[in-house]
C-alpha cells in the first residue's frame, strides 16, 4: 500500500510550514521600463510604439484564434477574451479612421491627458476626442494598413503585412524630433500601459453612433471616414461578422474574408434580418445574403403557413402579416 | 527530529522521473472532504485517486496522520462528439464531496460535459462456508456435501469498493467549470460557459436552468461565467464569476431563472493600470464563499480579493500575488499564460487565505497579520519533515542570495490547484503531475 507503482501519482509527504514574514518586494517601477512610468501623451514615437504595440497584440489574437485547431473544442471564455481584445482594437482604429489628418501635434495632449485622468469605464464622450493624435495624420491609411494585413494572412503573404504596418506608423511620426525611443518591445508596453484609453466594445460603438453619418460612403471613396463611421451599431455586425464564428464553430474562415472595405462602405445594408435561421447567424457568412424577396419570404413559410400557399401564383398579403412572420422568423 | 527510518517513507526510485511527465497524470482538482479524511485528487486522463488520513497513533509518533492511497478508479472516459466532431477530454474538472450521511462516501465529479456521482465502500468483511460453492466460487461436487452449514462473515483485508451511482449527462452544452453542492444537501448546481442548471442529486435525467447569460446574438457574446458556488448556509443563495471581473449573488427564491441579480459586487478600474490586458486580468478564475459565509475569496491573474458580503461597491481586502507580472503581460498573452486559471482557498478559520502561482511558488496570506508568504513545492526544496523555507521573487534592486529572479521563473511549473484541510492546517498543493501535502506541526510539538 505505501509503494507506489507507476499509475499511481507521486505523493510527496513534506513536514512543516510556517507563516514567517514575508519580504516586501520592492517594484522597482523604472527597472523594466514598464509598468508605471508616465509618458507624456505628447511624445510623438511613444504613440507610433504605441500604434505598433497594438498591431502586434491584434496580429498576435488573430493568429490564436485562427491557426489553432485542436482536436478539442477550444475554451470559450479564452476565445471571447481575445474576441474582446480584437474589437477593442478595431474600434480604436475606427476611432482613428475618423478621425482627419492636419491635427496639431500640440493640441492632443491636452484632450489626451483628459480621457486619461478622468477614466471610468463609463466615459464614452472622451472617446470623441482624438486621444491618439498623430496616428489620425495617416488615419484612413492606417486603418487600411491594419485591415488589409487580415486579408493578405489569409493570401499567405507575412511580407507585405509586415511592411504595411511600419509603412503607417513612418507616416505618422510627426516631424519634430524627440529623444529616440529605447527599442525594445517592453517600453513600447510602457507607452500603451498609459495611452491606452478605456473603452469597451459598445461604449465605442455608442461613441461612434452619434458621429457617424447616416449616408453611405461612395465606392471610390475609401478614405472617407464617414464610410468607416458608418453608425456603429450596423457596422460591428458586419465587421465583427466572423468573430463569433468561434464559437458555435470551430472552423471559421469568415473572418478573413469579411474584412474588405466593401464591408465598410455597404455597411449600411443590414443583412441579419434575412438570417432565416437563428441558430446559425453566428457563422460568419450566413449575414452576407442577399435580400430576399416577397416571393422568396413566402415559398420557404409554405411549410409553415396554415393556408395553402401556391407559390406559382401571385399572392397578395397583407403586411401587418407579413411583419409578423418576419418575427417568428427572426426569432426576436 | 532525524532522518525518517520508518520503513513506509516513499522510495523515490520506483517514481517516475520527473521530468518527464505523462499528460494524463496531470492533476486537475483537489479536493478535501467535509471532515478532511479524505483528499481527492482528479486528474487529465479521467481518473480520481483518494488519499485517506492515517489515524494518528501513540505507537508510531511519526505516522502524524499521514495521507496514504484509498481508492483510484477511473471516473471518465474520453468521449467524442460526432456532431461537432470534437473529442470531449476526459479531464476532471471538479470534485466536489457530498456530506457523508451513512458509512459510504460520496462524491461528485465532472468533466467538460458530465457530471458523475460516485460511491464509495468499505468491505472488511465476507462470507464464507457456502454449501454450494467452494472458497474459489466454484461449485462444489454435491457428492462431496454431507452436512449443512450456514455461512459466516469472516473479516478480510480491507477492500474499498466504488461504484457510479448517477450519470448526470446533456444538461450543458458549453464546458462544466464548476460544480457546488448545497447546504441542502438534495440539489447541486453545475456552472458552463453561459448557463448553471440545478440538479437534483436524484434525478439525472432533468435539471433546472437557472441562469442563463447566452445572448439572443452570439456575434453579442463577450462575457462568460467563470466559476460559481452555493452559500455554505443559505440553501437559496449562490454566486457566479465572470470574465469580465463581476461578482454576480443570486436569490433562488425571487425568481426560477436567476438572471436578474441580486447583488453585483464589482470593483472599479484603477485607471492607472489600464491597458490593453485589463479586461484579461480581471477575469476572476476562481471564487469561494468563505466557511462563515459572510465573505468571499476571488482570484484573478494577478490578485486574490476578499468581498464582504454586504458591500458591493469593492473588495475589502486586496492581495498581490505576483505584481512583477504586471510588465509582462504580453509575453504572457502570447504563450497564453495569461489565460490560468488559479484557484484560491480558505484556512479552516477564514485568517489565512493561499493560492498558488508560477514556478511552482503558493502563496499564502494573513489577514489579521497582513503578513505574507511564498512557498515553494518542490521535491528538491522539500524533504519530508524539513520546514519550508520562505522564497522570493525579486524584481531589480537588492537581491539576496536565495531569490529568484523575474526572468528565470519557469512559467510552465504553475500552481492551479491548491486545497486547505477543513480544520487543521494541512495544505494539499498540485504541481503539475505531483502532490504535495504540507503540514503545520508547530503545535503538535508541545506534545
Amino acid at each position: 500500500m505505501f509503494w507506489y507503482s507507476e499509475e499511481v501519482r507521486n505523493l510527496h509527504r513534506c513536514g512543516r510550514y510556517m507563516l514567517g514574514k514575508g519580504g516586501k518586494r520592492k517594484f522597482d517601477e523604472h527597472e523594466d521600463g514598464l509598468e508605471g512610468k508616465i509618458v507624456s501623451p505628447s511624445d510623438g514615437p511613444s504613440k507610433v510604439s504605441y500604434t505598433l504595440q497594438r498591431q502586434t497584440i491584434f496580429n498576435i489574437s488573430l493568429m490564436k484564434l485562427y491557426n489553432h485547431r485542436p482536436l478539442t473544442e477550444p475554451s470559450l471564455q479564452k476565445t471571447v477574451l481575445i474576441n474582446n481584445m480584437l474589437r477593442r482594437i478595431q474600434e480604436e482604429l475606427k476611432q482613428e479612421g475618423s478621425l482627419r489628418p492636419a491635427f496639431p501635434a500640440s493640441a492632443p495632449p491636452a484632450a489626451a491627458a483628459d480621457p486619461l485622468g478622468s477614466s471610468s469605464r463609463e466615459a464614452p464622450p472622451a472617446f470623441s476626442q482624438p486621444a491618439p493624435a498623430p496616428c489620425e495624420l495617416g488615419g484612413a491609411a492606417a486603418l487600411e494598413a491594419c485591415l488589409t494585413p487580415a486579408s493578405l494572412l489569409e493570401d499567405d503573404d507575412p511580407d507585405t503585412f509586415c511592411t504595411s504596418s511600419p509603412a503607417a506608423p513612418a507616416r505618422l511620426a510627426p516631424p519634430a524630433l524627440l529623444p529616440p525611443e529605447k527599442d525594445s518591445f517592453s517600453s513600447a508596453l510602457d507607452e500603451i500601459e498609459e495611452l491606452c484609453p478605456t473603452s469597451t466594445s459598445t461604449e465605442a460603438a455608442e461613441a461612434d453612433g452619434p458621429k457617424g453619418d447616416s449616408s453611405s460612403g461612395g465606392p471610390g471613396a475609401p478614405q472617407r471616414p464617414e464610410g468607416l463611421q458608418e453608425g456603429g451599431r450596423p457596422e460591428d455586425p458586419k465587421l465583427m461578422d466572423s468573430l463569433p464564428g468561434n464559437f458555435e464553430i470551430t472552423a471559421s474562415t469568415g473572418f478573413l474574408t469579411d474584412l474588405t472595405l466593401d464591408d465598410i462602405l455597404f455597411a449600411d445594408i443590414d443583412t441579419s434580418m434575412y438570417d432565416f435561421d437563428p441558430c446559425t447567424s453566428a457563422s460568419g457568412t450566413a449575414s452576407k445574403m442577399s435580400p430576399v424577396s416577397a416571393d422568396d419570404l413566402l415559398k420557404t413559410l409554405a411549410p409553415y403557413s396554415s393556408q395553402p400557399v401556391a407559390p406559382s401564383q401571385p399572392f397578395k398579403m397583407d403586411l401587418t402579416e407579413l411583419d409578423h412572420i418576419m418575427e417568428v422568423l427572426v426569432g426576436s | 527530529m532525524g532522518e525518517d527510518t520508518d520503513t513506509r517513507k516513499i522510495n523515490h526510485s520506483f517514481l517516475r522521473d520527473h521530468s518527464y511527465v505523462t499528460e494524463a497524470d496531470i492533476i486537475s482538482t483537489v479536493e478535501f472532504n467535509h471532515t478532511g479524511e479524505l483528499l481527492a485528487t482528479g486528474d487529465k486522463g479521467g481518473r480520481v485517486v483518494i488519499f485517506q488520513r492515517e489515524p494518528e497513533s501513540k505507537n508510531a509518533p511519526h505516522s502524524q496522520g499521514e495521507y496514504d492511497v484509498y481508492s483510484t478508479f477511473q471516473s471518465h472516459e474520453p468521449e467524442f462528439d460526432y456532431l461537432k466532431s470534437l473529442e470531449i477530454e476526459e479531464k476532471i474538472n471538479k470534485i466536489k464531496w457530498l456530506p457523508q450521511q451513512n458509512a459510504a462516501h460520496s462524491l461528485l465529479s465532472t468533466n467538460d460535459k458530465t457530471i458523475k456521482l460516485w460511491k464509495i465502500t468499505e468491505r472488511d468483511k465476507r462470507p464464507e462456508g457456502y454449501n454450494l460453492k467452494d472458497e474459489e466460487g466454484k461449485l462444489k461436487d454435491l457428492s462431496t456435501v454431507t452436512s449443512l452449514q450456514v455461512p459466516v462473515l469472516k473479516p478480510m483485508d480491507l477492500m474499498v469498493e466504488v461504484s457510479p451511482r448517477r450519470v448526470f449527462a446533456n444538461g450543458h452544452t458549453y464546458h462544466i467549470n464548476s460544480i457546488s453542492v448545497n447546504s441542502d444537501c438534495e440539489t447541486y448546481m453545475s456552472a458552463d460557459d453561459l448557463r448553471i442548471n440545478l440538479w437534483h442529486l436524484a434525478i439525472t435525467d432533468r435539471s433546472f436552468n437557472i441562469v442563463d447569460i447566452k445572448p439572443a446574438n452570439m456575434e453579442d457574446l463577450t462575457e462568460v461565467i467563470t466559476a460559481s458556488e452555493f452559500h455554505p448556509h443559505h440553501c437559496n443563495l449562490f454566486v457566479y464569476s465572470s470574465s469580465k471581473g463581476s461578482l454576480r449573488l443570486c436569490d433562488m427564491r425571487a425568481a426560477a431563472l436567476c438572471d436578474k441579480h441580486s447583488k453585483l459586487f464589482e470593483e472599479p478600474e484603477d485607471p492607472s493600470n489600464r491597458s490593453f490586458f485589463s479586461e484579461i486580468i480581471s477575469s476572476v478564475s476562481d471564487v469561494k464563499f468563505s466557511h462563515s459565509g459572510r465573505y468571499m475569496l476571488t482570484r484573478d491573474y494577478l490578485t486574490v480579493k476578499v468581498w464582504d458580503l454586504n458591500m458591493e461597491a469593492r473588495p475589502i481586502e486586496t492581495y498581490q500575488v505576483h505584481d512583477y507580472l504586471r510588465s509582462k503581460l504580453c509575453s504572457l498573452y502570447e504563450n497564453d499564460c495569461i489565460f490560468d486559471k488559479f484557484e484560491c482557498a480558505w484556512n479552516g478559520s477564514d485568517s489565512v487565505i493561499m493560492t498558488g502561482a508560477y514556478n511552482n511558488f503558493f502563496r499564502m496570506f494573513d489577514r489579521n497579520t497582513k503578513r505574507d508568504v511564498t512557498l515553494e513545492a518542490s521535491r528538491e526544496s522539500s524533504k519530508p519533515r524539513a520546514v519550508l523555507k520562505p522564497r522570493r521573487v525579486c524584481v531589480g534592486g537588492k537581491r539576496r542570495r536565495d531569490d529568484i529572479s523575474v526572468d528565470s521563473l519557469d512559467f510552465t511549473k504553475k500552481i492551479l490547484h491548491t486545497a486547505w484541510h477543513p480544520a487543521e492546517n494541512i495544505i494539499a498543493i498540485a504541481a503539475t503531475n505531483n502532490l504535495y501535502i504540507f503540514q503545520d506541526k508547530v503545535n503538535s510539538d508541545m506534545h
